[in-house]
């Protein structure tokens, strides 16, 4: 039984087309319109983002892309139904950690295989989460917390948005490395959970670096550590937390194009190097690194074997962490 | 800046005739939306969010807002002349609204709950004018505990609510919440009661539940009647509206408690405007020396919600604008088209952005009263939508119910959905349970589970957490009272049979 249908409604072609100012009618790459699959909802990070790179490619190629929102299950639904489509290049979409990469680990029954049912495009950005507390914390850095957790195991309670997240599992990744015992304080995302932070109720909130940089901004939360091998730039006083003596930790959420898997190579070339060329664009770059993100491109074999690799680490993190859900 | 010195920067930003054009649009929009049953505000909002990617930041919002509130003004309109709620929010409207309009008084309802949108839309404003500074505080000290406690005293007053016994209302709110427990479980990621479809992951879609629930099962039992309901076009004539002096005299007191809940519940994230009207009406039901009367045409069980969603809709901005802490699905949408410009949203944005503020708020002003207009001279020409004969109307209703459901998440399944619950909507009508409070408890169900759970999991097991904080003490009494109140005629009163 199908239960994913076609996008057919004029009202989703007509808000897609009102999206994307000055679509000109595609030359080289083919008459059709290709679809981009965003499995979010409209206003999210990855939509903006998907928003923001297909606008380059456009004004660039002259192709005609329609971002279509196909959310639900954490993305997973919109991801399974771009799997299903024909490789014929006039399908692909927005994929990112959790899908890509955690997902698999997480769920034994996700609809889709993760590393073959797709034709990897490209890696587009990768974002940092940031490590917060509220701003009259006893804890002045991220040792002084870890000292506490040493001290009274399962005493810090840690608030992240949602069970599963990346940014759940990046802080059972600082847990299993520091041998720490934490105690897990899920909310459905950071607007649910700013108010608990900022008095103080949960210890500590991780979460993407854009989800709380305004309110880092407003000084209504304290960064403690960025959870990248470098300091972002947004937050360029913020420590990593490798640099509290977690060698080698490094976790981020990295979003990528991908397609069906079997697109022919020379489709899988055209999209990579408009990508690419899209990430050069200065105002692009200057967009992304202002949302605390790091502008990837490079080539499309790298990024299947980043993915081959990312795949690994998370189950592994998995495991350690005992988060696995069914 | 001083106060006013903002009020007068809001206005002039208001006031510009782009802003303005945007603000109409929304209104507009809002109230044409309103009226056609079926499509809701979440789903309209979500079809028109693209657009608001080309306006300016402060055009973007002053529409979005317009659309919310407009329809909270037009989804009258459907609820008194047709018993259709136009949208969730004047579902309750309907229980007094559409008998009025079976004893030629919906001219009259239709002026009045206009002047009990404006009076409640216009209390909101004010207070999100005065408060919207200040507020952080106040809600710094609300955590897991103290929403628990709010929602179970949301869910026992919707007991009250229904039209049939109390009995019949905790069923339905007992089924509601099991419908809302669908989906995977926040605290651990398993998914629950999906039959391993992967479309419920996410829980049952809200609109999906909804349009069937209210709009399917409206069409069902209207479709079997031969005659179909017919609108009056004479109720509708500016002269047919004239309230009598006793309708005026009995709105006032409606219109002020109904402003005040509506205001109340509109600052609290996680309930709002539905909510609100639910409430208002189950005051009203109480405090009247004829209780029996209400569902039969009563003038205060339309005013008192129309008065509370309007009130909520408006003050729902203070947690939103203040804080960033979006209190709906609406509002986060909101929130979104904020973030796609750059501008983010939290406590700095009042200082940072008082232009943006101050222009919507103003804002606020002139789309009520661009209300007022479209409403009270121009309903005519809504009601021209609603006088479509029916073999066509019903056909359309559909049309927009399946549009609107598949718009929200692109999903298919959410369509084959409405049909289910239009069907189960349509039985429980037969045998006279009432869907509003399923509808409630499918909502506050899961956050009521979830706030518990968190409550539970900060106070590391110890139930006296929510006796021990003053506010959800509070609270979980009044909670008490308005069950004790609602069980009264059941233990005090009963007949022998």
């Amino acid at each position: 039984m199908n239960l994913f249908s076609k996008p057919t409604l004029a009202c989703i072609a007509l808000a897609g087309a009102l999206a994307l100012p000055g679509i000109a009618l595609a030359q080289d790459y083919t008459k059709d319109t290709i679809t981009f699959t965003v499995p979010f909802p409209p206003g999210g990070g990855t939509d903006i983002l998907a928003r923001q790179v297909v606008d380059k490619i456009v004004s660039a190629t002259g192709w005609s892309i329609i971002v279509q929102n196909q959310p639900g299950a954490g993305g997973n639904i919109g991801m399974a139904q771009l799997a299903r489509t024909a490789p014929d290049g006039l399908n692909i979409g927005m994929g990112q950690t959790s899908n890509l990469a955690v997902n698999p680990s997480l769920y034994s029954d996700i609809p889709y295989d993760a590393l073959n049912d797709f034709s990897h495009i490209g890696l587009v950005t990768t974002q940092p989460m940031a490590i917060v507390t509220f701003p009259d914390s006893l804890y002045q850095d991220l040792a002084e917390v870890i000292a506490a957790a040493k001290e009274n195991p399962g005493a810090i309670l840690y608030g992240t948005p949602g069970s599963g997240t990346v940014a759940h599992l990046s802080l059972e990744l600082l847990a299993t490395q520091g041998e720490l015992e934490l105690t897990h304080v899920p909310y459905p995302g950071i607007a649910q959970a700013i108010s608990d932070v900022m008095s103080g109720v949960v210890d500590i909130y991780i979460g993407s670096v854009p989800s709380v940089l305004p309110h880092v901004r407003a000084g209504s939360v304290r960064p403690l550590a960025v959870t990248s091998a470098e300091p972002n730039p947004v937050l360029p006083d913020t420590p990593t937390v490798a640099s509290f003596g977690f060698d080698g930790y490094n976790a981020a959420d990295w979003k990528a194009i991908v397609g069906p898997a079997g697109m022919p190579e020379d489709m899988v070339a055209a999209f990579n190097a408009a990508l690419n060329e899209a990430l050069q664009d200065e105002a692009l770059r200057a967009l992304l690194i202002a949302d605390g993100s790091t502008p990837l491109g490079g080539a499309s074999d790298e990024f299947a074997q980043y993915h081959a690799t990312e795949l690994d680490t998370w189950a592994a993190v998995i495991e350690a962490s005992g988060a696995t859900v069914d | 800046m001083s106060y006013f010195d903002n009020l007068i920067l809001g206005l002039q930003t208001a006031l510009s005739w782009y802003n303005l054009l945007w603000c109409f649009v929304g209104v507009f929009l809002g109230t044409l939306l309103g009226v056609i049953p079926g499509i809701g505000v979440v789903a309209a909002i979500s079809m028109l969010f693209p657009l608001t990617f080309q306006l300016e930041p402060t055009a973007a919002l002053i529409m979005l807002a317009g659309i919310w509130y407009g329809t909270s003004y037009g989804g009258s309109t459907a609820s008194i002349l047709l018993n259709v709620p136009g949208s969730a929010t004047n579902a309750v409207t309907c229980l007094d609204g559409y008998p009025m309009t079976q004893q030629g008084r919906g001219g009259i309802a239709l002026l009045m709950t206009t002047v009990a949108s404006f009076f409640g839309g216009s209390f909101g404003i004010i207070l999100l004018m005065g408060f919207a500074g200040t507020i952080s505080a106040y809600a710094l000290s609300f955590s897991s505990a103290e929403y628990f406690s709010l929602m179970l005293l949301g869910l026992i007053a919707a007991c009250n609510v229904s039209s049939g016994s109390i009995l019949k209302g905790l069923i339905m709110v007992a089924l509601g919440i099991l419908f809302g427990l669908v989906g995977s479980d926040i605290y651990t990621g398993t998914r629950r009661f999906d039959f391993g479809i992967l479309d419920l992951a996410d829980g049952i879609n809200l609109v999906a539940l909804a349009m069937g629930l209210f709009g399917v099962s409206e069409v069902i039992a209207s479709v079997g009647k031969v005659d179909g309901k017919k609108v009056d076009p004479n109720s509708v004539k500016l002269s047919a509206m004239k309230p009598t002096r006793d309708d005026v005299r009995r709105s006032w007191l409606p219109m002020i408690r109904g402003s005040s809940i509506g205001a109340f519940f509109g600052t609290l994230p996680g309930t709002g405007s539905s909510i609100a009207a639910f409430m208002a009406y189950a005051v009203e039901k109480r405090v009247s020396r004829a209780p029996e009367k209400f569902g039969s045409g009563q003038i205060e069980g339309i005013m008192a919600p129309e008065a509370a969603n309007n009130a909520a809709d408006q003050t729902s901005f203070i947690p939103t604008l203040a804080l960033g802490i979006p209190g709906s699905a609406t509002m986060a949408l909101m929130l979104g088209a904020l973030m796609i410009h750059g501008i983010a949203p939290g406590p700095q944005l009042m200082t940072e952005q008082p232009s943006l503020f101050w222009g919507l708020v103003m804002s606020f002003w002139i789309g009520n009263v661009l209300l007022v207009i479209l409403n009270v001279p121009l309903v005519g020409v809504w009601v021209r939508l609603l006088m479509v004969p029916y073999n066509w109307l019903f056909p359309a209703v559909l049309m927009f119910i399946c549009i609107g459901t598949y718009s929200v998440s692109n999903s298919a399944f959410d369509v084959m959905l409405v049909v289910l619950f239009g069907a189960l909507g349509y039985a429980l009508r037969v045998g006279g349970y009432p869907a509003a409070p399923m509808l409630l408890g499918f909502v506050l169900g899961p956050m009521m589970e979830e706030h518990f759970r968190r409550a539970m999991l900060l106070s590391r097991g110890d139930f006296g957490t929510f006796l021990s904080r003053p506010i959800s003490a509070t609270v979980l009494a009044i909670a008490l009272l308005v069950l004790l109140w609602g069980l009264k005629p059941l233990i005090f009163n009963r007949k022998p049979a």
